[in-house]
């Protein structure tokens, strides 16, 4: 039996801990992976407080048949997806607000060298700015495979489509972030230059 | 300029998600095209890009909170289990596909009707043509029809019904009555396996429909299933080594798992050899029990990879710097080897396992990779 499988049976014998020990486990994967597919880290953490909530009110109902990390995904993925279809609806009736729902600061590890967490944290933005251009079926698949480097398999278990799905979404979705990234560059080269 | 087919080939190339083959045809792409080398770059970049983005954590309290609030939501009661798995959006599809097909049934047996009669024995229609100008068919029963009643001549003979109509029907009524398989996995015994040939080919497809498997075998004895193993794989060609620290756990005895990997065997090279290890002996008690084969999971992948000591996705790469010094020329006579593992990733890499990582073409094209977790009940 996995950790994960016993954390689950002491928590339908009521053990709340046992849950708790859970969520440490998986909530910084899950909220990583949330917050690139949302813009705003508190709609993120709030989506992944959510998700595990659900997952709790349904553990009785995980088989087991997949891992629980997957099925986990699977509810805070689906989650995040219709949250953002319905921010979507109501920033369409309200004005943008530019500078908001930025990256925290990078870790301070990584400001060692002069200049490097400026174009770390400018890579960064353009990055995630192409992300946020991207349909969510494609930024999802995106985020899946290359931050959390899942197969397809599992991608087809988390997102509930078939694989060769999957791997067509993939396929657009690099194009599509290929020519807007490139696209950025080309303007940000007219602009310097 | 690149065909599509080629830049979905890059792009797989990017998923990490080609078969030794594919990756073949994409790297010869890569080194005769600039214009590929030059996207493909492109792509990786990017995939490169989006991994390199901040890991965050959440604040502490988080943990916290979750854990309070499910002080206030009870769980839910399993659901009773739905028949159909599929949203119900697709049901009025569904309901036109039948009736589509029925139709078609209908006509198609409308149109035979019309163009060869009932008289399927004689195989003679209307318009005259004899049995002996339609020798492309194929014989059917000879049998005569049924007697007719001779005392009453008011009523015509009554003909053969066709057999087409049923027999279309009966198919599809088997395709839309037959179990939905599992998705994931097959579960089962290896005496079913032995016994049922519906059990073996399902698992057969399981396995052809693959790149990568895991198979978690249930054995009675564990030595004895190595050594049976052992026998298949000889009898298959194929070597098996030991690691030592798998062989003195052997030795040891008591409940230990031991993970075998193999990736030189060919899908149905796997089917045959599980159904081998299925054949009960006559003396003893076949050692193999269960066995369930599901595809290969990433922690699974990651397992292998720490006990070999390298990544055999990565051998193949532009760089490909070996870790035990140049590796041989392909020599397609040499043994197979497969291995039974080390039993942690902490241990001296053994000859048994320099044997295994040196096997000159590995993986050969169209092979599976197969990760055997056996384990005593």
């Amino acid at each position: 039996m996995s950790d994960d499988a016993k954390l689950i049976a002491d928590c339908l014998k009521g053990n709340s801990a046992a849950f708790g020990e859970l969520v440490s486990r998986h909530q910084d994967r899950l909220y990583n992976t949330v917050l690139r597919l949302l813009d705003q880290p508190e709609d993120a953490r709030d989506v992944v407080q959510e998700a595990f909530l659900h997952a709790y009110q349904s553990l009785r109902s995980f088989k087991g048949d997949a891992r629980f990390f997957t099925w986990l995904y699977r509810i805070a993925v689906n989650a995040a997806i219709s949250h953002k279809r319905k921010k979507r609806l109501v920033l369409r009736l309200a004005p943008t607000v530019d500078g908001e729902g930025g990256i925290d600061p990078l870790d301070p590890h990584e400001t060692n060298r002069p200049g490097h967490a400026l174009e770390m944290a400018e890579q960064e933005k353009r990055v995630h700015e192409a992300l946020a251009r991207l349909s969510s079926e494609h930024r999802s698949v995106l985020v899946l495979k290359d931050m959390d480097g899942m197969k397809y398999e599992e991608m087809a278990d988390v997102l509930n489509v078939p694989i060769g799905t999957i791997r067509s979404r993939l396929h657009r979705a690099r194009l599509e972030l290929r020519e807007i990234l490139l696209a950025d560059e080309a303007g940000a080269a007219e602009t310097t230059g | 300029m690149l065909a599509q087919d080629q830049i979905e080939l890059l792009t797989a190339y990017v998923d990490g998600e080609l078969s030794p083959r594919q990756r073949e045809v994409a790297l010869r792409l890569v080194n005769e095209s600039s214009e590929a080398r030059r996207i493909l770059i492109e792509l990786q970049e990017n995939a490169h890009r989006i991994k390199q983005l901040p890991r965050h954590t959440l604040d502490a309290h988080f943990t916290a909170e979750v854990v309070e609030a499910v002080a206030t939501r009870p769980m839910e009661p399993v659901r009773a289990a739905r028949p159909i798995t599929f949203p119900l959006r697709w049901v009025p599809y569904a309901a036109a596909g039948v009736a589509a097909a029925v139709l078609f049934m209908v006509g198609t047996a409308g149109v035979l009707y019309l163009a060869f009669g009932y008289n399927w024995n004689g195989l003679e229609n209307d318009n005259g043509i004899a049995k002996n100008e339609r020798n492309d068919v194929a014989p059917v029963d000879p049998k005569p029809a049924p007697p007719v009643n001779e005392g009453d001549k008011s009523v015509p003979p009554r003909k053969t019904p066709n057999p087409l109509p049923g027999n279309i029907m009966a198919g599809v009524i088997e395709q839309f009555t037959a179990p939905i398989p599992p998705e994931r996995s097959v579960d089962l015994t290896f005496a079913e396996l032995h016994d049922k040939a519906q059990v073996a080919e399902r698992l057969a497809a399981e396995i052809e429909n693959n790149p990568a498997l895991h198979l978690d075998v249930s054995v009675r004895n564990n030595p004895q299933a190595i050594d049976r193993l052992k026998n298949a794989l000889k009898a298959a060609g194929v070597k098996l080594v030991v690691d030592p620290t798998s062989e003195a756990a052997l030795k040891k005895g008591g409940k230990v798992e031991f993970l075998v990997y193999a990736e030189n065997l060919k899908a149905d090279e796997v089917t045959k050899l599980l159904k081998e290890l299925a054949v009960a002996g006559k003396k003893t008690t076949n050692p193999y029990h269960k066995v369930k084969v599901s595809p290969l999971a990433k922690q699974e992948r990651e397992r292998v990879v720490a006990l070999l000591g390298e990544d055999p996705d990565k051998r193949n790469e532009f760089t490909d710097k070996g870790i035990i010094g140049p590796r041989p020329k392909a020599n397609p006579k040499a043994d197979r080897v497969v291995i039974v593992l080390p039993q942690t990733t902490d241990a001296k890499r053994s000859e048994e396992l320099k044997q295994f990582l040196l096997q000159p073409a590995r993986p050969q094209p169209g092979s599976v990779r197969v990760l055997v977790r056996i384990h005593q009940e």
